[in-house]
């Protein structure tokens, strides 16, 4: 079953990027790559997004849990990804879905699955996406 | 629902033999493919997805050869099930791969014979229990905590 959505991957390490857009993409979603905060806003601004992948651990103060809000106001489901465990409670209080690394491919992509079916359904009701507007 | 496919790292610096693989291997498995060792080492240390193989040629241009690779993934992953690929068999570095353990597909083979020496492999790995992931939990919890 294929997810066939816009997302967003907002992540530094190119490598990392890379491998997650290639799954994705495999997986028949549409993927744009964003390295820092401010392409993350430029992609944001430039088309409407169903999905936002965050690296919550981004270099600087705009880190994944800092960008997460934003990234929301823009009507995307966001799934926030991590290496580092100990952020497990700021993650849990963030709202969002998030996964700790390693983790299985199809843990990734029915996170996606999930965010896509709800900003689409939020985006149907209206709820969200002011910020793109 | 997606089902949970063991996951591959294919590795063979021929582009034509990378996509072959991992095209007919896609309906059991979900394949990350590298075009060379040192590649391959890259996307295992970047630690993102859970890997349950590696399936990887011997002969490759670089400083690293398959064996080389295999011998770091056996000590940073020793659960990760693994099979060496080569076109030279009998060769002294396939007999070095044989004499440390490792199964060694000689090429050409069927594509059953690679179904089938995966799947044997796999099989040796201990029990990977799905619901000990705690990222699973991880989104449940997110998801309650927002609802409430």
């Amino acid at each position: 079953m294929a997810n066939n959505g816009w997302v967003l991957v907002v992540e530094d390490d190119v490598h990392v990027a890379e491998l997650l857009r290639v799954v994705l993409t495999a997986e028949g979603n549409d993927v744009a790559l964003a390295r820092d905060p401010q392409s993350m806003r430029n992609a944001l601004a430039a088309r409407r997004f169903e999905a936002v992948i965050l690296d919550v651990g981004l270099p600087g103060r705009e880190n994944g849990l800092a960008l997460a809000p934003e990234a929301a106001g823009y009507g995307c489901g966001v799934v926030l990804v991590t290496a580092h465990h100990h952020f497990d409670e700021a993650l849990a209080e963030s709202g969002h879905p998030y996964l700790l690394k390693p983790f299985r491919i199809e843990k990734l992509l029915r996170a996606i699955e999930r965010a896509i079916e709800v900003a689409r359904a939020e985006c149907t009701l209206g709820r969200r996406g002011d910020a793109a507007s | 629902m997606k089902t949970n496919k063991p996951t591959i790292l294919v590795v063979d610096d021929e582009a034509t033999l990378r996509v072959v693989f991992a095209d007919q291997l896609s309906g059991q498995y979900r394949c990350v493919t590298a075009a060379n060792a040192l590649d391959a080492l890259q996307t295992i240390e970047a630690n993102v997805f859970e890997l349950d193989m590696l399936v990887t040629d011997i002969v490759m241009p670089g400083q690293l050869n398959g064996l080389h690779l295999a011998n770091k993934v056996r000590e940073k992953q020793p659960d990760v099930a693994i099979l060496l690929i080569t076109g030279y068999a009998q060769s002294a570095v396939m007999k070095e791969a044989q004499a440390l353990g490792y199964r060694v597909l000689e090429k050409p083979f069927r594509l059953a014979t690679l179904h089938a020496a995966i799947e044997e492999e796999l099989a040796k790995r201990p029990d990977q229990q799905d619901g000990q992931d705690s990222s699973v939990v991880s989104i449940e919890r997110a998801r309650q905590k927002r609802d409430h």
